[in-house]
């Protein structure tokens, strides 16, 4: 069933304009009933908030701040970079970097579909990095060579780290445009030319992938994940590129004008924190360099690629510790000149979802555990308002993707994102220099 | 599109986001409120519903345990029909509490309590019904009511009363709960919102005035209760006059039954006092209460609504006996949990014949006067320091009727003691009362004591450790007994059914004091008044009594009693009366009284006056009058006014401190005829009606504080007898008038000196006029 599924997605068989009209409509139906009883639940804190004023802007805000994020990726649209999509006079020199280490069971897939790319071969290349790898990668890697003449291999035998591979990676890199792709992802062939298009636009520095976990089905975390990763990509970085400025090109898949790198790829690599080097968040730091040389990013639906999610609870925990940590210094650095570069962005999303981040962990521990204890409050109407935001999340992600069976997985994540994931935060700040790597 | 139109569309979204949200959650609950409200309300009902289970389950529990206890499902179980209803009144429920505010948790405390003692919500249709139908309800029926038509007590209440199935009644103040104006006050409670409460068939409206000016009005002395003080009229600048205060009492009270009827077809029959001022607190205006209460009955009112308060001697549950017009409601402090309203409710609730008690615990006694507690199986009343006496009520009594009431003495009492039946409200009933003096029944009506029969003994019989005092009431018959005999017994005119009262009263402050170790009080069907023994027959004359018993006692009209003056019976003025007969009296030629000529009593010579007993001297500067040195009281009359019939004296008189100064009236012998009598203290005194009826001596009423003017001892004493109207005159005017059917049209005048020391009682008569009324 599964495989079928995807399979028929990879053909693009099955596309969201087909939703009907009655469909369209009983989505919307809908979000006007949940936007209802939002307000609803909302009216109930603001009756017993009066006495907590602070308490009913917090509320208002946030969930104003949750909903613009939907209006955003309502006025989303795939960026074309001006010209028509299918036609093929757009082909830059490209080069597809792949840091790895230890990856003996994904790394073959990764560089032979990189070279499946439905894209003119003599103006691909792939660069893979052998970070000191301790298993067979170097020799399967030995291997790929014989297949694929194209495929240059950095052999380390000292792991570096994958910032410097990434450098490495960049430095040796010849094409006009290099994508960066995780050694355990790969992309859909048939989509390659989309994360190349935009680039028509002179104005258009990085461009991010969709990406999905491949291993979806594994167990009920890896669902939840499927879920969260449609919603990060398709909902959270479609606003995000509405304004031209995605935050976090993902590390799994995003494609760069090289030209604007080399300049600063140098201090990319030795940025620190704290007197520390920064060891997690090297996309998001990528993406804001180009953010800040005064460059757009964009989000592409269209570019599809697969990567591997962790299936366990202490794994994610601990990808979730990383990415809080490279999300806090990340926004740490460009808090100082992003008002400059992108004001409205900054006045509109970058400073209030730093509010959010910071506060919810706080107003999630008084409504649930505070209030309830202290005040004898109860906790029923917090926890009703997160699952009414993830409904309109929900029916805004049944809209744009009616095949994407993982919908109601939201529910589940956003439960375990108030009770768990939203506290990691605080874990995040108190760990904020072991700067380990941590996972896989 | 551009980036410039996404921005726009953007910010357009996010701004109209915000204030929708903001303005969605603050005011969706209003646009909604049907379905929301119910939603909510019925969740809450469920939360309720969950937190009354414990008590059903244990219940349930409890059978199949083994653990069942009648007496915990008696109440439940109804045997009886109610003789008392209490009324509660709550104001508001709401988060913050204050003193008329309770929280939801207190409120539903409270609820769930009287759920748990087999209390149930009726009516207020029931209630009138029971209260003035006479229809039954069971015992253990409660109202509930909520005064100033809060939205907070109806938005928090409701779902209470949904989950514990009971009922209530709200009181709105129809200037701000039917106004349009008023519509969306967070405070009150709206036509739409009063509509729904009706329309639930939980919730009864009834009127709380209009409130036209608000709750207080400015009145010449500040600011005043709206429905009993004159109010100032600013444009005018003055007050408003008794017509204009009439009128806006009618529209206050009409006009608001009106409105309710109209505007939501629901039938108005009761008010609620604001304030609790039913015209009593307002003392500036005399004619608020005649006009409040007479506007309620014209208006169509059945029955009104007062507050009582903790400290006030009354019975705290509602019965038949009572005013309609002035019902209880015991206001609930937000301080008091579930359990405190209970046991308050407990005092008043209502005690079954027989009853004895061993006052182990309080069972409903309650401090009227002086002081009382109950410790160690001992009930004691005793004076304070600033009261002559002490006295106490059980409460939950007042529908008690035929009974014989009985307490055993432990000490030797300090004071005369006084067991009271047919206790009511206002401090009325008929009392026996024990002492060195005697035994006597006595009628009290709120601050007058009649005596009516007396059994003196002189001395031979005092109040002792061990003794059983009683008093037996059936129908109109009053019996007073000592150790289970009758001593003393006489019909009486308080007929109507009251409670048991206990009384403790000296002279000196402070010093009154009785502990008694048991009560016990029974049904009585058979009562017989015992025979007085022959010697004493001349002084109590039960046949006449009989005869004459049920006649009415006459009507009581007084310039106004103040209330802390607080007259226990006195047996000093009651002195038994020694004489010194004369030879048989020569009959007087009649002296003419012309109209409008008056008569002067010649102040120089006592010839016209007849000496029933004592001396009258000339002085000079008038007559003293004296009793023989070996007798405690002289008398004396004017010799020719025996044929006189409507007339008016005055006197100016010296009077001696501890002397009682009486002008007589109608009199006809020495055993029968009517005196004012007139004593003095250091600054204070009196003025006493008494009739002397074939010998015996009843105090009809007694005036309040009289001032007599500092050093100088003359005064200006006086009575006016027209018809059965008698009226003790000081200064030339009535300080009591009394109307008394049943004797003398005419009669002649006298003077009469009572002093508690023989030979001691002297008054120099200075002037003396009579002047005819007759026309």
């Amino acid at each position: 069933m599964r495989s079928q599924f995807f399979n028929k997605k990879r053909e693009g068989k099955v596309d969201s304009s087909g939703n009907s009209a009655i469909y369209k409509f009983t989505l919307l139906f809908l979000g006007w009933i949940v936007i209802f009883l939002i307000l609803l639940v909302k009216s109930e804190t603001a009756s017993s908030a009066l006495s907590h004023p602070v308490l009913l802007i917090y509320t208002i805000f946030v969930t104003s701040f949750q909903l613009s994020r939907v209006i955003s990726a309502m006025l989303y649209r795939a960026p074309t970079g001006g010209g028509t999509c299918q036609a093929s006079d757009f082909e830059p020199t490209v080069s597809i970097v792949i840091p790895c280490k230890n990856e003996e069971a994904s790394i073959e897939k990764t560089v032979r579909s990189s070279f499946a790319a439905e894209y003119p071969s003599e103006k691909l290349e792939v660069i893979v990095i052998n970070d000191g790898s301790t298993d067979r990668t170097g020799e399967i890697l030995q291997n790929l060579k014989k297949d694929f003449p194209h495929l240059v291999v950095l052999d380390w035998k000292v792991n570096q780290g994958k910032r410097h591979g990434m450098y490495a990676g960049f430095t040796v890199a010849t094409g006009e445009i290099v994508v960066q792709l995780d050694s355990d992802s790969y992309f859909e062939p048939h989509t390659f030319r989309e994360i190349i298009d935009p680039f028509r636009n002179p104005r258009i520095g990085a461009v991010c992938a969709h990406a999905d976990p491949e291993n979806a089905d594994t167990n009920m975390l890896t669902k939840m994940q499927a879920a969260y990763y449609f919603m990060s990509f398709r909902i959270l970085k479609a606003a995000e590129s509405t304004f031209q400025t995605v935050f976090c090109c993902s590390g799994c898949s995003s494609a760069y004008r090289k030209e604007l790198l080399m300049p600063i790829l140098k201090e990319w690599l030795d940025e620190t924190f704290m007197g520390l080097p920064v060891t997690w968040g090297d996309d998001r730091a990528l993406t804001n360099w180009v953010l800040k040389l005064g460059y757009d990013t964009v989000y592409t639906d269209k570019a599809k690629a697969y990567t591997i999610c962790p299936d366990n609870l202490k794994q994610l925990l601990t990808q979730q510790v990383r990415w809080k940590k490279g999300w806090m210094v990340n926004s740490f650095f460009a808090s100082k000149w992003i008002m400059k570069k992108h004001s409205f962005v900054a006045l509109t999303y970058f400073f209030p979802l730093i509010l959010v981040t910071v506060l919810a962990p706080f107003m999630a521990l008084n409504a649930l555990v505070v209030g309830p204890i202290l005040d004898g409050h109860n906790p029923v109407y917090y926890f009703l308002g997160v699952i009414l935001v993830a409904s309109v999340i929900t029916i805004f992600y049944r809209y744009v993707s009616r095949e994407n069976k993982y919908w109601p997985y939201m529910f589940l994540w956003s439960i375990l994102n108030m009770f768990i994931l939203s506290f990691v935060l605080f874990y995040a700040v108190v760990s904020i220099q072991n700067r380990k790597w941590g996972t896989r | 599109m551009t980036k410039i139109k996404i921005r726009f569309y953007f910010s357009v979204f996010a701004i109209v986001l915000i204030f929708g949200m903001a303005y969605g959650s603050m005011n969706i609950q209003k646009l909604v409120i049907p379905g929301y409200q119910s939603a909510l309300l019925t969740q809450k009902e469920f939360f309720y519903r969950f937190a009354t289970s414990e008590f059903k389950l244990s219940q349930i529990a409890s059978v199949f345990n083994g653990g069942w206890r009648t007496e915990d499902f008696e109440y439940i179980s109804k045997k009886h029909q109610a003789h008392a209803i209490p009324v509660l009144v709550y104001h508001g429920i709401g988060e913050s509490v204050d003193r008329f505010t309770f929280s939801p948790e207190g409120f539903f405390d409270h609820m769930n309590a009287l759920k748990r003692e087999g209390y149930s919500t009726i009516s207020l249709e029931q209630f009138r019904d029971w209260m003035i139908s006479g229809k039954d309800v069971p015992e253990r029926s409660i109202v509930v009511t909520f005064d100033d038509g809060r939205r907070d007590s109806f938005i928090e209440a409701e779902p209470i009363l949904r989950a514990l199935e009971f009922r209530a009644t709200m009181f709105i103040a129809t200037g701000f709960s039917l106004n349009k104006r008023f519509e969306n006050s967070p405070y009150y409670l709206n036509t739409r919102e009063v509509a729904k409460m009706i329309e639930s068939g939980r919730w009864e409206v009834h009127s709380h005035g209009i409130q036209k000016y608000g709750g207080m009005i400015d009145t010449d002395v500040g600011k005043g209760n709206f429905l009993s003080s004159k109010r100032l009229l600013n444009d005018f600048g003055r007050m408003e006059t008794d017509i204009e205060y009439a009128e806006r009492v009618h529209s206050e009270l009409y006009d608001s039954k009106r409105d309710i009827e109209e505007t939501l077809s629901n039938k108005v029959f009761a008010f609620s006092y604001p304030f609790g001022d039913y015209g009593q607190q307002t003392k500036e205006n005399s004619i608020a209460e005649p006009t409040i209460r007479s506007t309620l009955i014209e208006s169509g009112y059945r029955i009104a609504f007062r507050q009582t308060w903790e400290n006030e001697a009354e019975y705290s549950w509602n019965s038949r006996n009572d005013d309609p017009f002035l019902l209880k409601r015991i206001e609930p402090s937000p301080s008091w949990s579930g359990s405190d309203l209970i046991s308050f409710l407990a005092v008043g609730e209502t005690k079954l014949l027989p009853l004895s008690d061993s006052f182990a615990v309080n069972k409903g006694w309650r401090r009227e006067w002086g002081n009382m507690e109950i410790s160690n199986n001992v009930l004691r009343v005793v004076a304070s320091t600033t009261t002559t006496g002490g006295s106490t009520f059980l409460d939950g009594t007042q529908h008690w009727k035929n009974y014989r009431g009985t307490v055993e003495v432990v000490n030797d009492p300090l004071g005369s003691i006084s067991l009271v039946a047919r206790y009511g409200d206002a401090g009325e009933g008929v009392q026996c009362t024990f002492d060195e003096f005697g035994v006597r029944i006595v009628e009290r009506d709120q601050d007058v004591r009649v005596v009516i029969a007396e059994q003196s003994s002189k001395g031979t019989y005092i109040p002792k450790h061990g003794d059983m005092l009683g008093i037996a009431t059936l129908d109109d018959r009053v019996v007073c007994e000592v150790n289970g005999i009758g001593i003393v017994g006489t019909t009486t005119s308080r007929t109507v059914a009251g409670g048991f009262g206990i009384s403790v009263w000296n002279k000196e402050k402070g010093v009154a004091t009785l502990a008694l170790r048991s009560f016990s009080a029974e049904q009585v069907s058979e009562l017989a008044i015992p025979v007085v023994s022959a010697s004493e027959a001349e002084e109590v004359n039960n046949d006449r009594k009989e005869e004459e018993g049920k006649e009415d006692v006459g009507q009581v009209s007084s310039g106004g009693v103040s209330p802390e003056v607080v007259l226990p019976a006195q047996p000093d003025v009651v002195a038994p009366e020694e004489v010194v007969v004369n030879e048989p009296l020569p009959v007087s030629p009649p002296l003419s009284l012309l109209d409008g000529v008056p008569h002067v009593v010649d102040v120089a010579d006592p010839l016209p006056w007849e000496l029933i007993s004592g001396t009258i001297s000339a002085t000079s500067d008038g007559l003293r009058f004296q009793p023989i040195s070996t007798s405690n009281a002289m008398i004396a009359t004017l010799i020719g006014s025996q044929e006189w019939k409507d007339y008016e004296i005055r006197t100016k008189v010296r009077l001696e401190n501890g002397t009682t100064t009486s002008v007589v009236v109608r009199y006809q012998d020495k055993n029968n005829y009517m005196e004012c009598a007139f004593s003095k203290g250091a600054r204070y005194g009196s003025a006493t009606l008494y009739v002397i009826e074939n010998g015996t001596r009843t105090a009809l009423f007694r005036s309040p504080r009289l001032i007599f003017s500092g050093e100088t001892p003359t005064a200006d004493i006086g009575v006016r007898a027209k018809g059965t109207e008698v009226s003790c005159l000081f200064n030339g005017y009535p300080a009591i008038t009394y109307e008394l059917p049943r004797v003398w049209r005419s009669g002649a005048v006298g003077v009469r000196l009572w002093d508690s020391l023989k030979g001691h009682a002297q008054t120099d008569v200075l002037e003396m006029k009579v002047t005819s009324l007759s026309r």
